[in-house]
């Protein structure tokens, strides 16, 4: 008698744990541990990315050296071929932007903010150059900046996938030398990828396959 | 009779404190720095089995000079068993449940959820009079059910505890 009210009772308890596992797994849809988690722009040495925009098809590979640029080491990046440096830090992206007037002279070549790290919605930055430059006995007043900010968590669908957890980073960028141009873009930034889609005024630009 | 009753359910039970460090893993290393971990806890023994309800804080800092930071608030539920059972001593492992509350921020950033996790431990245990004290490891796992990828371990925060309780 005693062993089967103890057997009843164990299974009870056994119940009553299985039935507490399965309410947790079905509550367990809380992603914000897993974003705190991931690196959303990995600069992993030999990954290739491609991407479809209309017609054309944009390339990007990291090299597996590093250069050396203003006393700063920073991972090379080929987009079509043509390098661009990139620094990342823990709390921070940065990539050297270089700028030439129409005579050819160099306005700007210095490391920009693009990234704040880590991404936490509704974070924003912003990165400010400012130089007065004689070019050809003309003083040009120059400046550029870049501001960014974390504007919504969504899945993106493209041709390489549906990524989960892609944060929608919102930027306007503005050069004055001495006319304002002032662009805006948006970029989706998946964990563990990175920019998986990048909206401009001319299109979309969709990844459609990348390897590491 | 009530009285005698009454007894009979506060025998066993024990309420405490506990303070340690938490380790962040699992990816969250990445981005967060060290911490303490501070809680407050709620406990029931029947022989070598002893259930328990507590709650932890534990605030990650940013890797570096930044604002950044992640501040966690968890209420778990577990069971430990003594399976090394002396009358002043004993060695417990221990499983059990946690949800709780997470926010991290940067400058005007916010976001925050409510994450769920498995817990597992392990813990010297001393008792002395109406005293016990605890002093181990215990490891969280969190758990979600991403979309598209079903349920997986996300995150992982590993800590050392040592906390004290007035058994009653």
């Amino acid at each position: 008698m005693s062993s089967r009210k103890k057997g009843l009772e164990g299974s009870k308890v056994r119940g009553l744990i299985a039935a507490g596992c399965w309410l947790l797994l079905c509550a367990c849809s809380d992603t914000t541990l897993y974003r705190a988690g991931r690196d959303y722009f990995p600069l992993i040495p030999g990954s290739e990315w491609r991407y479809q925009f209309g017609t054309d098809t944009t390339y990007l590979s990291v090299d597996s050296s590093q250069q050396v640029i203003q006393g700063q080491t920073c991972t090379v990046l080929y987009r079509n071929f043509a390098p661009e440096y990139w620094t990342k830090g823990l709390t921070e992206v940065r990539k050297f932007f270089v700028l030439a007037s129409g005579y050819g002279e160099t306005l700007e070549a210095r490391f920009g903010l693009v990234y704040q790290l880590p991404l936490v919605l509704g974070s924003v930055w912003q990165d400010e150059f400012f130089d007065t430059l004689l070019v050809r006995g003309d003083t040009i007043y120059f400046s550029h900046s870049l501001a960014g900010r974390v504007a919504a968590i969504e899945a993106v669908s493209t041709l390489a996938g549906t990524f989960y957890d892609c944060y929608r980073l919102d930027f306007q960028e503005q050069v004055v030398d001495p006319e304002t141009t002032t662009t805006q873009f948006t970029e989706w930034l998946a964990p563990g990828v990175g920019v998986v889609k990048r909206q401009t005024s001319a299109g979309d630009e969709l990844l459609i396959e990348y390897k590491r | 009779m009530l009285v005698a009753l009454t007894l009979v359910l506060v025998s066993g039970l024990d309420i405490g404190g506990h303070v340690g460090a938490a380790f962040p893993t699992g990816g969250l290393e990445r981005a967060h720095g060290t911490s303490a971990i501070l809680g407050a806890s709620l406990g029931y023994s029947l022989g070598r089995f002893r259930g328990e309800l507590a709650y932890d804080y534990t605030g990650l800092p940013g890797r570096q000079a930044s604002s950044y930071h992640l501040s966690l608030h968890e209420v778990t539920a577990s069971l430990g068993y003594e399976f090394l059972h002396r009358p002043g001593w004993g060695i417990e492992v221990a499983a059990g449940v946690a949800s709780g509350f997470a926010q991290r921020s940067l400058g005007t950033g916010q976001e925050s959820g409510w994450p769920n996790a498995f817990l597992i431990g392990l813990k010297f245990v001393q008792r002395e009079g109406r005293s016990r004290l605890a002093a181990g490891l215990d490891n969280r796992l969190f758990i979600a059910n991403r979309s598209g990828m079903g349920l997986a371990v996300i995150a992982d925060l590993f800590s050392i505890q040592a906390g004290v309780g007035y058994v009653f």
